[in-house]
């Protein structure tokens, strides 16, 4: 029971994992906008639903962290109407975050959006009335009360954003998107607004960030802001590149492999030498992967599928 | 029979170099009209300030009597003037048939929720819009490779593909810079054919930049010659070849 029980919260957490995979996908493998500051937006979903969801008993941290009349846990919203809220709230966030962000180069847009991914967090520290800062929300509601239905419930989601970004490849939201990638100019002389373009893809890549925070915290049932840390971004990162950047089986099968086996996998391995080797090594490895993935195959595992047109039209 | 499109004393520096210095231009309605020069005369600038990627310094360009400088590439592709590029731009990691259908406007499923709601009218217009692009690959022998990637093309292929693309935007004006660079001589007289016969049938109009002789002289009706970003010359294919300033600085001899 208790090993069902470990590979229960693995599942979970791949599958929470991949979501923000394939919205990574939506933003750098479709439109090439390289997006490090995934944890900020996975950190406002979380924090979005917390807050509305969270139940009343939950007020004796606020009075502890000296703000008695705070708004989490004041609420007690269902479960879906903070799933609702993080998505809209992340889309919002990524939408007033883009519109000085998304005129920069690529290069610049990385560095940029680790800073935003900071300032987010910093904002889960400081802002003792809205998130209690360090001492996080607790008692989150899990909504079906069982972590096996939940895990299902995940699944769910995960199969709607698997469903709504393969959507969007292939439809001419999809063909802009990569235009875009491709050569902007050239998407530009043919009508597409390319600010609009990446605009677009950005806000729908948040928003799915977004979702997958409502998951996050509603799982653990208790969030903090040292969860969302660049760590996070960076493993989402890794297991995209890994399993196929481009191609969403890819990202499913990266998300196993990377944050099943070596991520949580290795997790309660018997500790070999110093209590600290085991994880070190393994950090070690998934950052050697990396380099070699990015040196020797580029396309990940599993390499950008194109679709036949006879396929597309039947 | 009107003006279409209108320069007057355009002019555009980069840094010291006057790559545009008072250049003017009319074009009429469904007509070919060709612009040659040296190298370097400003032809493609010219190309960039009309479709937008550079505003210039001096004078206006005005398309169906509407002042157009100064406006995004995207935005003066929507008002009907679809521009290509000397060296072939392609979408490389995308295929044949995405290149073309990219171009299609008012493509409902480009917006993110109609992509995942309108089901049906996505599809119909993808319909639609395949019916057309099929139409004009195989007319322009590029319906094998319909399902090739862009990067795999030739040189001649990729700039048949562009023009096909230019023309899936549905434009009133095609500036085209240089279709046949590269083009071997079946595919030249097919791009040529493909000129002649949009122009006929669906009342097009031409601007062509182009350095092979025979393309302009069997073609195109006006030409202009330009020199050092300014205007050296207009006329039929006759006067051109007989003006000496043309021959002197550019026909040779």
């Amino acid at each position: 029971m208790e090993i069902l029980s470990w590979i229960l919260t693995i599942a979970t957490i791949v599958a929470i994992y991949s979501i923000m995979g394939l919205a990574l996908n939506v933003h750098f493998g479709y439109t090439n906008l390289p997006n490090f500051g995934i944890a900020g937006f996975f950190a406002v979903g979380a924090y979005a639903s917390a807050i509305l969801t969270a139940p009343h008993r939950f007020r004796e941290m606020e009075i502890f962290a000296g703000f008695p009349g705070g708004v989490a846990g004041r609420i007690e919203a269902p479960f879906i109407v903070g799933l609702l809220a993080a998505i809209v709230l992340a889309g919002v966030v990524g939408l007033i975050i883009g519109i000085p962000l998304l005129r920069l180069r690529e290069d610049y847009l990385a560095v940029a959006s680790i800073g935003i991914a900071q300032t987010i967090y910093y904002v889960a520290v400081n802002e003792l009335w809205l998130t209690t800062g360090s001492a996080g929300i607790r008692l989150i509601p899990m909504p079906t009360g069982n972590r096996y239905l939940y895990f299902l419930l995940v699944l769910l989601l995960l199969a709607i954003a698997y469903w709504v970004v393969n959507r969007f490849y292939s439809t001419p939201i999809g063909r802009v998107w990569r235009g875009v990638r491709e050569d902007e100019v050239i998407t530009a002389s043919l009508g597409k607004s390319i600010f609009r373009s990446r605009m677009s893809a950005w806000i729908a890549g948040c928003s799915i960030m977004g979702a997958a925070g409502c998951l996050w915290a509603h799982y653990s049932m208790a969030i903090q802001p040292g969860e969302f840390v660049p760590t996070t971004t960076f493993l989402v990162w890794i297991f995209v590149i890994v399993g196929g950047l481009r191609n969403n089986k890819g990202i499913l099968l990266g998300a196993i492999l990377i944050m099943g086996f070596f991520e949580q996998g290795t997790r309660f391995l018997p500790a070999i030498g110093a209590p600290y080797i085991m994880p070190a090594i393994r950090l070690i490895i998934i950052g050697v992967l990396l380099v070699v993935f990015v040196r020797f195959r580029p396309q990940g595992v599993l390499p950008e599928r194109h679709k036949k047109i006879e396929a597309h039209i039947r | 029979m009107g003006v279409i499109f209108k320069a007057e004393e355009v002019s555009l520096a980069f840094g010291g170099i006057k790559a545009l210095d008072g250049f003017s231009i009319e074009l009429e309605e469904n007509t070919i009209t060709a612009l040659i020069g040296p190298n370097g005369a400003g032809k493609t600038t010219f190309f960039n300030v009309a479709g937008g990627i550079y505003p210039p310094d001096g004078g206006a360009v005005y398309f169906r009597g509407e002042r157009v400088d100064g406006l995004r590439p995207d935005q003066i592709c929507m008002k009907g003037l679809t521009r290509t590029f000397q060296i072939a731009r392609e979408l490389g990691e995308m295929s044949v048939w995405e290149n073309v259908m990219l171009a299609p406007k008012g493509q409902v499923g480009e917006r993110v929720f109609s992509s995942l709601l309108r089901w049906g009218t996505v599809k119909k217009q993808e319909k639609e819009n395949w019916e057309k692009a099929e139409e004009l690959l195989k007319e322009m022998g590029l319906y094998e490779e319909r399902n090739e990637l862009c990067k795999n093309l030739s040189a001649g292929k990729r700039k048949m593909l562009e023009i096909c693309r230019a023309i899936m935007t549905g434009p009133e004006l095609l500036m085209l810079d240089e279709p046949t660079a590269g083009a071997t001589v079946d595919e030249t007289k097919s791009i040529m054919g493909e000129i002649e016969r949009l122009r006929e049938e669906h009342g097009l109009t031409f601007l062509v930049v182009e350095h092979k002789m025979d393309v302009i002289m069997n073609l195109c009706n006006p030409i202009y010659v330009m020199y050092f970003g300014r205007n050296l010359a207009k006329g039929d294919a006759e006067a051109i070849q007989h003006n000496e300033q043309v021959r002197e600085v550019y026909l040779g001899g």
